[in-house]
């Protein structure tokens, strides 16, 4: 198989694989999310609570640094 | 060399940027399928989407529509329910019931009524079943874009071996390897507010939320996207803009969602958080927390900067 049709594969394939990775998260009895700096959490209902976990985020220790003025490969603005 | 393509998508743009110039039509094309899955699953302002036509009180979801719903769940529990996925039905109240593209931004029809937020604690998720109320109406806007930025980011990365930026109106995820010195992120709102540039580590991911952005007016009240669900009204609008990074996109839109809807209280929770997080009060002054980078100074940046904690 060429390269181009590898790619077309792939791109066929990415829709099934995330729908895929969603349906391992959604049935694998627990969801979890790298939260919100420190937390790892877990939520299924709206009755159940968070756990907390040892999850850390590598962003929330001082890992964001002042960017270039000169390039932009994307902006963050409200929406 | 990177390379990028923008189109327009859920009322806003979106972006990818690679860092392998020659798959960037293969990128992209994988970003929109992922895309039309989601908006097909959990778009409100469809009629043929499948959270418009979930019978209650039990529905089997589709793994895809279960994992946005996990998630929006999962917010609501780290924000004591600042974030809320059952505020569909006020936000159509407020008039919010289609595409912000469609929508009647000058609208002079006043509001009469607007239903109480039902709560996320009336939902109850096991696995792909739903068990809820019938009336209540999901939004899953403030975390399924947000989401949706984080599974494309992955899965381009996994694909196509190359690192990738996805920003879904100015939500944006990372994943692979990051140009050298960082994804160069420029943190800006409306024209009239200050900005900021960030360089973002590979897997890193930035959101914010705005109340000067996605709004509109009833009768003779501006109204704005962010539903307080404890007033079932639009948050007081403390703060103009609420930026933060995170391992996630999903966990930064929910913490700057979250800390927009809080308010006043918003900037003690975020810092509570550890999250770099940078806020614009209503008066333009710039507060950053958590290790937000301090701003250079010029002209439109350092005015009005409120201290780093």
């Amino acid at each position: 198989m060429d390269t181009s049709a590898e790619r077309r594969v792939a791109r066929i394939r990415t829709t099934v694989v995330a729908v895929g990775v969603a349906a391992s998260l959604a049935t694998g009895g627990a969801l979890a999310l790298t939260a919100l700096g420190q937390n790892t959490a877990v939520a299924r209902s709206g009755t159940s609570s968070s756990n907390s976990g040892s999850a850390s985020s590598s962003l929330g220790s001082g890992n964001l640094r002042a960017g270039s003025t000169t390039t932009t490969h994307a902006t963050s603005s409200g929406s | 060399m990177t390379a990028a393509q923008d189109w327009d998508v859920w009322s806003t743009r979106a972006r990818v940027v690679v860092t392998d110039a020659d798959i960037l039509d293969d990128a992209v094309g994988a970003v929109r399928e992922l895309l039309d899955a989601v908006d097909l699953a959990a778009s409100r302002f469809r009629a043929d989407s499948e959270i418009r036509n979930l019978p209650a009180p039990v529905a089997e979801l589709s793994p895809l529509l279960a994992d946005l719903l996990a998630v929006a769940l999962t917010a609501a529990a780290q924000t004591d329910g600042s974030v809320d996925p059952t505020v569909g039905g006020t936000l159509r109240d407020l008039g919010y019931d289609r595409d912000l593209a469609d929508l009647d931004l000058a609208g002079t029809r006043a509001v009469v009524r607007v239903r109480r937020v039902p709560g996320w604690r009336s939902l109850h998720l096991a696995g792909q079943r739903l068990t809820w109320a019938p009336g209540i109406e999901l939004d899953l806007g403030a975390t399924a874009k947000a989401r949706a930025a984080d599974l494309c980011a992955r899965h381009v990365a996994e694909q196509f071996g190359t690192g990738v930026l996805v920003s879904l109106g100015g939500d944006l995820a990372t994943a692979g390897p990051a140009p050298e010195g960082g994804w160069q992120v420029l943190v800006h709102d409306s024209d009239d507010d200050p900005e900021a540039h960030v360089a973002v580590p590979a897997g890193g991911a930035v959101a914010t939320s705005s109340t000067v952005r996605r709004t509109w007016r009833r009768g003779l009240t501006s109204v704005h996207h962010l539903v307080d669900p404890v007033t079932s009204q639009p948050a007081e609008p403390v703060w103009r803009t609420v930026s933060v990074a995170a391992d996630s996109c999903v966990a930064a839109n929910t913490a700057s969602t979250a800390a927009m809807v809080k308010g006043t209280a918003g900037r003690a929770w975020l810092s509570a958080q550890g999250l770099p997080a940078r806020l614009v009060d209503r008066d333009g002054g710039v507060h950053l927390l958590g290790g937000w980078p301090a701003e250079a100074t010029s002209s439109s940046s350092s005015a009005g900067l409120r201290g780093v904690s």
